[in-house]
C-alpha cells in the first residue's frame, strides 16, 4: 500500500518522491508482466516501459481511482500489447471451456500439480483471462479492482477468472493424462 | 439446486465472495452430489497453488536500471521550461538524444529520417518554428506546402513585430542556407517514403517544446519566401473530402463544448488551444487531417504506428499510451483534434468514416461519432 501523501508529493513534483514510489511497486510491476508474458526477459522489458510512463504521466493519476490498480492498468495494457505482438491474436471465443471434468472422476491422480505446469498453463489461456488470473493471484485484486483495472464489468470479471479456473483445469488435468507428469 | 448454480457459487468461494448462507447451500448440494464434491475439491486444490505461485521478483533493480532514462527525462524537461530559446546547449541535448539507444525502433527510424543533421542553432529554430505552427500539416502532404506556410507565417510577422535582428539576416548567410537545407529535406521525405508505411513518415521532433514559439517571429524571417520551393506535389494531397469534415467539426465541436476546460499545467500559459487554431488553419489551406497531432501544450504527440494510434511524449518519444485498437492495413488514420484532454481521430473503413477519441486523462477510448 503506498501512502498517499507520497503520492500527491510524486505528483506535485518532487523527484525523490516519486522514484521512491516507483521502488515500492517495482516488484508488483514485475509480478504481473512475468506471469502475463512468461518469461524474465520481456517481464524486464514491460516493466521498464510501465515505470518510465508512470514516472511521465504521474500527473494523470487521479485519487478516484486506487494507485495501484491505476499502476497494474498500466503494466497490463503494455504486456498485453506485447503479448499480441508475440502471438496471433486468439479470440475470447474460440477458447470457451468445454467441461469434461465430470468424467472419469475416479481414475484421475489426486496428487498435486507441479508448479511449471501451472505456470505452463497459464501461458495456454487466452490474454483476458490470463490478465484476470494474474491480478487475482499476484496481486490479490478483488473482482471490483479488477474490473477498474482492466475497465470490463464486473460480471465479465467474473465470467473470465472462472472460464479461467476450469480451463486450468482441463489443461493441468491433459497434462496428466498425457503423460507429462505422474 | 442445480450442479451449474454450485460451480458458481464454488468460484465465489475460493474468491472470499460468499456470504455464510451461500456457503451452506454448497455444503448441502455436496452431501448429495459426488461430482460437484470431486469439482470443488479440484478447485480449491487449483487456487490454493495459484495462491502459492512463486512471488518472482526481478533480478535486479528495475528503477536503477531506467535511471538514465529518467534523469535524461528531467534533464529535457528542465530545458523545455528554464531555457525557451533555443540554444547551442539545448541543441547538444538533441544531438545527444540521437544516440540514445530507441524506446521503439520504429520511432527511431522517424526521427533519423527528419534529417536534422546540422546541430546549428538557426536550423534548430526554423525547424521548431515549422513544426509549431504547422503540426497538421507535418504528414506526408506537409512538404508540398512548406513554401506557401512559411510565406505565410513571414508575413504574419512582419505585420507585427520583429524582434530577431540577428536571425533576419541576409539570403547567403549559413543560418538561411541550413534553413532552406531542412525544409527542402523535408519536402523531399515523402518521395521516398511510401505513405502506406505509417512509421516512416517524417515525426514532430522532439524539439517542438513551446520554448521555440517565442522564436517564431524571428525565424520566419530567415525564409525567404521568393525563392522557389519545391514542386507541388499534388498527387499526395489529403483526399479526404472536406464537406464530410466540416460535418464531422460540427459533431465534435458539440460534444468539444461539454467537455470540461482545457487544464493549465506549469508549462503552458496559453489561453487558446493551439490544436483548434492549427486545425482552423490548416481546414483553409485545405488540409484538414493529419497523422500527427500535438497536444495543446505540446507536451505529447499522437501518431499512428503499425495501424495502431499511440501517444507519445513529444519529448522523449516514449509511449505514454496505446490505443487497443489495432487497424487493418486498408484503414486511414487521421487525427483531427486534440482538445480539451481527447484526441479526436477520423478513421475511414470502405469510405465509412468513424471519429474515435482517447481520453488522455480517463485513458478511455471509444467511438465519438459516426457518419457517411
Amino acid at each position: 500500500m503506498i501512502a498517499p501523501e507520497m503520492i500527491r508529493a510524486a505528483q506535485s513534483g518532487d523527484r525523490d518522491a516519486l522514484v521512491s514510489l516507483l521502488r515500492e511497486i517495482e516488484t508488483h510491476v514485475y509480478q504481473t508482466a512475468y506471469y502475463i508474458l512468461g518469461n524474465e526477459q520481456d517481464a524486464l522489458d514491460a516493466a521498464q516501459e510501465a515505470l518510465i510512463r508512470i514516472y511521465t504521466k504521474i500527473h494523470m493519476y487521479e485519487e478516484k481511482a486506487l494507485f495501484k490498480t491505476w499502476v497494474q492498468r498500466i503494466v497490463t495494457n503494455i504486456c498485453i500489447d506485447k503479448f499480441r505482438k508475440i502471438k496471433p491474436t486468439v479470440s475470447i471465443e474460440e477458447h470457451e471451456m468445454v467441461f469434461t471434468s465430470t468424467k472419469n472422476v475416479e481414475e484421475e491422480v489426486m496428487s498435486s500439480y507441479v508448479m511449471s505446469d501451472i505456470k505452463e498453463a497459464i501461458e495456454q489461456l487466452p490474454e483476458h483471462h490470463r490478465t484476470v488470473v494474474v491480478l487475482r493471484y499476484m496481486q490479490d485484486f478483488s473482482y471490483n479492482e479488477i474490473a477498474d483495472c482492466l475497465d470490463l464489468p464486473l460480471n465479465t470479471v467474473k465470467s473470465y477468472l472462472f472460464r479461467a479456473r476450469q480451463q486450468l483445469q482441463n489443461l493441468l488435468q491433459d497434462y496428466q493424462k498425457g503423460g507429462v507428469r505422474g | 439446486m442445480k450442479c451449474q448454480e454450485v460451480t458458481e457459487l464454488m468460484q465465489r468461494y475460493l474468491d472470499k465472495d460468499l456470504v455464510e448462507k451461500e456457503y451452506q447451500l454448497i455444503l448441502r448440494h455436496l452431501n448429495a452430489c459426488p461430482e460437484c464434491t470431486s469439482m470443488f475439491e479440484k478447485l480449491q486444490r487449483l487456487s490454493n497453488e495459484l495462491e502459492s505461485l512463486p512471488k518472482v521478483k526481478p533480478p535486479y533493480n528495475i528503477v536503477d536500471s531506467i535511471m538514465p532514462q529518467l534523469v535524461e527525462l528531467d534533464r529535457m524537461n528542465e530545458e523545455r521550461t528554464t531555457e525557451p530559446v533555443a540554444s547551442s546547449e539545448s541543441t547538444a541535448v538533441m544531438q545527444e538524444q540521437r544516440h540514445k539507444p530507441p524506446q521503439k525502433q520504429g520511432l527511431w527510424r522517424r526521427y533519423v529520417s527528419w534529417g536534422w543533421t546540422g546541430g546549428v542553432v538557426a536550423a534548430g529554430i526554423v525547424l521548431g518554428i515549422f513544426i509549431f505552427q504547422n503540426q497538421p500539416l507535418l504528414n506526408e502532404n506537409a512538404g508540398s506546402h512548406v513554401q506557401p506556410e512559411m510565406s505565410r507565417m513571414m508575413m504574419d510577422q512582419q505585420s507585427t513585430q520583429n524582434h530577431a535582428e540577428s536571425f533576419a539576416a541576409p539570403k547567403s548567410t549559413s543560418s538561411d542556407n541550413i534553413a532552406m537545407f531542412q525544409v527542402q529535406d523535408h519536402s523531399d521525405q515523402p518521395k521516398e517514403l511510401a505513405s502506406k508505411q505509417p512509421e516512416e513518415d517524417p515525426v514532430v521532433p522532439p524539439a517542438s517544446s513551446q520554448g521555440t514559439t517565442k522564436n517564431s517571429p524571428s525565424a520566419g524571417a530567415v525564409v525567404d519566401p521568393s525563392k522557389p520551393g519545391s514542386p507541388v506535389q499534388e498527387e499526395r494531397r489529403t483526399t479526404v473530402p472536406i464537406d464530410d469534415n466540416f460535418m464531422s467539426m460540427d459533431q465534435y465541436g458539440k460534444v468539444a463544448s461539454q467537455s470540461e476546460p482545457l487544464p493549465v499545467d506549469g508549462n503552458s500559459k496559453r489561453d487558446q488551444p493551439l490544436g483548434i487554431s492549427s486545425i482552423e488553419e490548416s481546414e483553409t489551406e485545405g488540409f484538414p487531417m493529419s497523422q500527427e497531432l500535438t497536444s495543446p501544450d505540446q507536451k505529447y504527440t499522437a501518431t499512428v504506428i503499425d495501424q495502431r494510434v499511440y501517444i507519445l511524449n513529444a519529448e522523449s518519444g516514449n509511449e505514454v499510451y496505446m490505443s487497443e485498437q489495432t487497424w487493418k492495413e486498408d484503414v486511414t488514420i487521421q487525427f483531427k483534434e486534440w482538445q480539451n484532454q481527447k484526441v479526436i481521430y477520423e478513421v475511414t473503413i470502405d469510405e465509412h468514416v468513424v471519429l474515435y477519441f482517447i481520453d488522455t486523462s480517463s485513458l478511455e477510448e471509444g467511438i465519438l461519432a459516426d457518419h457517411e
